[in-house]
């Protein structure tokens, strides 16, 4: 036997007995059990606004700090915390001024069997689809009025609980519960444990093809009125996303609309539809129509926007904005808003 | 008339029950799939979330990933990050928390994998879109492949005990087909598969066979692309790192500047300069990225782009793992021989 062929007996013996499949494809990191974090920065510049609101034009609009990790076996916990500032509009009696908002806060239960989990904290309540996005991952610069006017500046959201059943059918199936105490809005009034607001929602979801899907869901609430007595409303929610293998290439129509009917301001609805394309790589074209009758204002408002978005990678994106907003007892409102916002911290999570 | 019937009723209601028995398997990527269906055999059903020519880093996760896993007896993913964005968001929204990362009923296929590009030092997004634990594209060498069909078979014998040995011995009738693929059954059957990838990883295939005067007897993809050794290729992505590092294919650069960048003028042009100068002659590139540069970098250093797939289910010809790589290695032969 040579020297060569003793090396080489010892290689293959070491090959043959390399422990196959033994530890963790992710190295040992002295960080492991710290909380994935991220820090996103939204800054704006309001550039033209036909309304000629005195104040600062250019915001930090806001900055949103996320945790999330496993507690333990059995609970994910997620917060999601931010200052945020806002333009300020004429005739603002508070003046300017940042706020800390906890936007969600939960724990999440995924191993509750049978198909359940639960989340309990302050959440974003289950109510369409754009109301459990946050704003960094709209396609628009702001909460579709049809959100904001019905349910709140930040949407529907508040302590509470949430009980979610997926169905074991192939095809995706899903029904929520939820009781949530959110701050009074323009719908829902002072709400709490023993009289809180009740989301009901399903929704399923379709594949079409390989690169067009959807997601269709209705919701249905009820609660406290503003206005007193009980609100209680009922919205359907479409969601269609064409998403070729091939870079650069996206499209997508939402659409959300929310009846409403209050014991004390009468009832009404609100809508919107937003589409977006992809004009070219990382360029994205963004058009939404918003309607609502405000609750408890007799009052109709409208709004188109347009939007461009360069996305120069999944960390920092730049847009603007041009918006139209028509009110029946105002003049016709012009706002065009630039936009920079920037993510760091952990990779963002692709959510549908 | 009755006999028959009941052998009709038999052979139907065995069928139903076997279905019925089998372990759902979820995984991935089509090339996770494949590989999981070779060790699983009869005693499996898998279904892949990714299907086509797609990134598998760059997807959402859709409702219907979610329906898929609830009722998983094992989830595989590839790991090292490349699902990142949608993997977690999958799984809790399944509630099949078994199927979580840790879970008795998960599984990253490429524990043990020889992975290549692990940063050092410092990491931060200022070097682009990287994967902290390595590059993720594991799959593209064979090697990882015969360690990834053993996680998968061990996997399998811990959740179903009692058909372990079926499993195992899969796993191995696999690694024995793709050992003949690389190497040719002929000179697999001569000096075993054991000491052929020991001199292969150890960069003394061809000296060990003309020492052993067996220079001729190599066949399979290893033959392919033999001639092809010491080549220089630019690609798109940092995709292919296993597998030119693999087959001792020089990688000159890539088209983006730094991962999950697009090309840029300056970048290209610099790219060109050392193209030139390392003789390269293809630009090797995934069928989604857009083409635009690489046709510019090659009209600019005589090369050609060739369009390879990425994984299984890329290419309509890539319907598993050993077609898929024959695709991989004839369309990168013949463009490098030409």
């Amino acid at each position: 036997m040579t020297l060569h062929s003793i090396g080489l007996a010892h290689a293959i013996a070491s090959i043959l007995s390399a422990p196959f499949g033994a530890g963790s494809t992710q190295d040992p990191n002295p960080n492991t059990f710290n909380p994935q974090i991220s820090l996103v920065g939204d800054f704006q510049l309001r550039a033209r606004d036909s309304f000629g609101a005195e104040g600062e034009k250019a915001i930090f609009r806001e900055l949103e700090l996320g945790l999330a990790a496993d507690a333990d076996p059995f609970l994910r916990v997620e917060a999601y915390i931010a200052l945020e500032n806002e333009f300020e509009e004429e005739g603002d009696a508070e003046g300017h001024e940042t706020k800390v908002d906890v936007e969600e806060a939960f724990g999440r239960y995924t191993n509750l069997g049978g198909g359940f989990t639960g989340k309990a904290g302050i959440i974003a309540g289950a109510i369409g689809r754009v109301n459990r996005n946050h704003r960094d991952q709209l396609w628009t610069l702001e909460y579709p009025f049809a959100v904001k006017e019905i349910f709140g500046e930040e949407g529907l959201r508040g302590p509470g609980l949430s009980l979610s059943y997926l169905a074991p059918t192939d095809r995706f199936i899903e029904f929520t519960v939820e009781a949530l105490q959110p701050e009074e809005g323009p719908l829902f009034g002072e709400s709490g444990f023993r009289k809180p607001v009740v989301v009901g929602r399903g929704r399923t979801f379709f594949d079409y093809t390989e690169d067009l899907s959807a997601q269709l869901g209705a919701t249905v609430g009820t609660g406290p009125s503003a206005a007193g007595g009980d609100a209680t409303f009922f919205g359907v929610d479409y969601t269609m996303k064409w998403q070729p293998g091939q870079k650069g290439r996206f499209a997508s129509v939402e659409a959300e609309a929310y009846w409403y009917d209050t014991d004390g301001a009468g009832d009404g609805m609100g809508g919107f539809i937003t589409t977006t394309y992809e004009v070219m790589p990382r360029w994205f074209l963004t058009g939404q129509y918003d309607f609502v009758d405000i609750p408890g204002a007799d009052e109709q408002l409208t709004a188109l926007s347009l939007g461009l978005t360069f996305r120069i990678t999944e960390f920092q994106l730049w847009r603007a904005e041009w918006q139209r907003i028509s009110m029946d007892s105002a003049e016709d409102r012009t706002l065009f808003t630039l936009q920079f916002q920037w993510l760091i911290g952990a990779h963002p999570a692709h959510k549908y | 008339m009755a006999f028959r019937f009941r052998s009709v009723l038999t052979l139907f209601t065995v069928a139903v029950s076997a279905a019925a028995s089998a372990l759902n398997i979820v995984t991935t990527t089509e090339d996770l799939r494949s590989i999981a269906q070779y060790v699983g055999g009869s005693l499996v059903k898998v279904t892949s979330l990714v299907t086509g020519a797609r990134d598998a880093h760059f997807i959402d996760a859709k409702p219907s990933f979610m329906a898929k896993v609830r009722s998983a007896d094992l989830f595989i993913a590839v790991g090292l990050d490349l699902e990142i964005a949608w993997e977690r968001a999958v799984i809790d929204g399944s509630g099949n928390s078994s199927a979580r990362p840790g879970g008795a009923r998960h599984l990253y296929a490429s524990a043990g994998c020889i992975v290549l590009e692990k940063p050092t030092g410092a990491v931060s997004r200022a070097q682009g879109d990287i994967h902290p634990h390595g590059n993720p594209h594991v799959w593209l060498d064979p090697w990882n492949v015969r360690v990834m069909a053993d996680n998968i078979a061990e996997k399998l014998a811990s959740i179903d005990a009692q058909n372990a040995a079926k499993y195992r011995a899969n796993a191995s009738a696999f690694k024995q087909r793709l050992d003949e693929e690389m190497f040719g059954s002929s000179l697999v059957a001569k000096v075993g598969a054991a000491k052929l990838w020991a001199w292969e990883r150890a960069g003394e295939l061809n000296t060990q066979l003309r020492a052993a005067g067996l220079s001729g007897s190599l066949a399979g993809w290893a033959a392919k692309m033999e001639p092809l050794r010491g080549g220089a290729v630019i690609t798109y992505h940092r995709s292919f790192s296993h597998f030119l590092n693999r087959f001792n294919i020089k990688l000159v650069g890539e088209l983006e500047p730094k991962p999950g960048i697009p090309p840029t003028p300056g970048h290209l042009s610099s790219l060109v300069n050392s193209a030139k100068t390392s003789g390269v002659r293809i630009i090797l590139q995934e069928s989604f990225y857009p083409t635009q540069a690489a046709k510019s970098v090659a009209s600019r250093v005589g090369a050609k782009v060739v369009i390879v797939p990425l994984g299984v289910g890329h290419d309509p010809a890539a319907k598993d793992y050993f077609s898929w790589m024959d695709v991989l290695v004839n369309r990168v032969a013949a463009a490098l021989r030409g």
